[in-house]
């Protein structure tokens, strides 16, 4: 084996060894240090992160609690009549004649034209009507398609007058809507209403289902079990 | 000036080890920094687990209570995506008001015929035609006009047959 000559002088050869391990020591630290120092700053974001995680389930938490599920049951009933999550043409028609007939007017055509069924936002059912009545029960028909559920727009309105009798052409927009399927993740903070929201969903309260829609359950009568003999 | 000479008469070996007490003295008191350094690391890092692992079993916790209103937040988020809808469709503007089919009809005086009202395929604005056999009573309508807050009012197709004045109005 071939000794390794160190051109240094014999009184500094005893510090090799010490000033060797100090070196090794200071490199081990700086890199355990620096791993260290990076793991730290990798658990301090972490810590942020559910800082803001627990606010943001503490206020949801504490918001859900005051909430009634009875009160939000009937609000999303309201809503859900407003816009329906089903495209219904049969709960149109019914809607409409029903509101022919408490208007005093006759229905004399109608048709229906599926709108854009991709639509982001809500989606249009184009209808077609034309009825013919005095002006005053005319008035009181857009005055009710206004105040009804589904929520109607009236895209084109045209009306010839003959002999005190109105003849009206609508185009009517009715909506419907799939119900959102995915709810967002449980530290999601919520969207809440704000009270321009909660005005809209006091007037959407406020319109009448058509009579037609109305459904009275009747009760079983006869028979209790209508099987046995 | 004389110059004095110092002499060390001490053996070379004591000043060898008062070299080496000194940096005995140094490493002790580099290793003590270091010691402390490291602890302090070890400390801060032992704090902050404590604290993550604090926070991460009060986050599942807070969790499971949220999830217990889940239903309640699917109701809410029902509710706030039809009223978003429905402010969309509320938005638009609406042919058909009331209001206007009354404005429109109070401006024709008892003697003006109203043939047809319809509203144009630009969705701005209205046509009306309609027919009168009076001059005064056309005068009092374009009068009404004047008076109503119309951006425009166009007197169009005004023509002079056997039952009267046909005339038709664009209103916007």
């Amino acid at each position: 084996m071939k000794n390794i000559n160190i051109n240094l002088p014999r009184k500094y050869k005893p510090l090799l060894f010490p000033l060797g391990v100090i070196v090794v020591i200071l490199a081990s630290t700086f890199t355990v240090g620096m791993t260290a120092f990076d793991k730290l700053q990798e658990v301090r974001s972490k810590i942020n992160n559910f800082e803001q995680s627990n606010r943001n389930l503490e206020e949801k938490r504490d918001y859900l609690a005051t909430l009634s599920q009875d009160e939000l049951s009937k609000q999303s009933e309201v809503a859900t009549s407003a816009i329906p999550a089903e495209e219904s043409t049969m709960l149109l028609l019914a809607s409409l004649k029903s509101l022919a007939n408490s208007s005093n007017v006759s229905v004399s055509d109608f048709n229906l034209a599926p709108g854009d069924r991709k639509a982001s936002s809500a989606r249009p059912i184009k209808i077609g009507v034309s009825i013919s009545g005095s002006l005053t029960s005319t008035l009181s028909f857009i005055d009710s398609l206004k105040s009804s559920y589904p929520l109607m727009r009236i895209s084109k309105l045209g009306f010839t007058v003959s002999q005190n009798k109105v003849r009206s052409d609508f185009s009517i927009d009715s909506y419907w809507s799939p119900l959102p399927t995915t709810i967002s993740s449980t530290d999601t903070p919520l969207q809440n209403l704000r009270s321009s929201d909660q005005q809209l969903l006091t007037r959407l309260g406020e319109l009448k289902k058509p009579a037609s829609l109305t459904y009275t359950v009747l009760q079983p009568q006869g028979r209790e079990n209508p099987f046995s003999y | 000036m004389v110059q004095k000479k110092r002499i060390n008469l001490l053996p070379k070996d004591v000043e060898y080890s008062e070299k080496l007490r000194f940096l005995k003295k140094t490493s002790f008191l580099v290793l003590g920094v270091y010691l402390f350094l490291l602890f302090a690391l070890l400390g801060v890092t032992f704090y902050f687990f404590q604290t993550e692992s604090k926070l991460a079993s009060m986050n599942e916790s807070l969790k499971q209570e949220v999830d217990q209103y889940r239903n309640k937040e699917g109701l809410l988020l029902t509710i706030a995506d039809r009223v978003g809808l429905s402010k969309s469709i509320y938005g638009l503007s609406n042919t058909g008001s009331i209001e206007m089919v009354n404005d429109i009809m109070s401006l024709f005086p008892s003697g003006v015929e109203v043939a047809s009202v319809g509203s144009k395929q630009s969705g701005s604005g209205i046509v009306v035609a309609g027919r009168t056999s009076s001059s005064t009573a056309l005068k009092e309508t374009l009068d009404r006009i004047k008076g109503k807050q119309f951006n425009e009012a166009w007197l169009q197709n005004f023509s002079l047959g056997e039952e009267g004045y046909n005339f038709s109005l664009d209103i916007r």
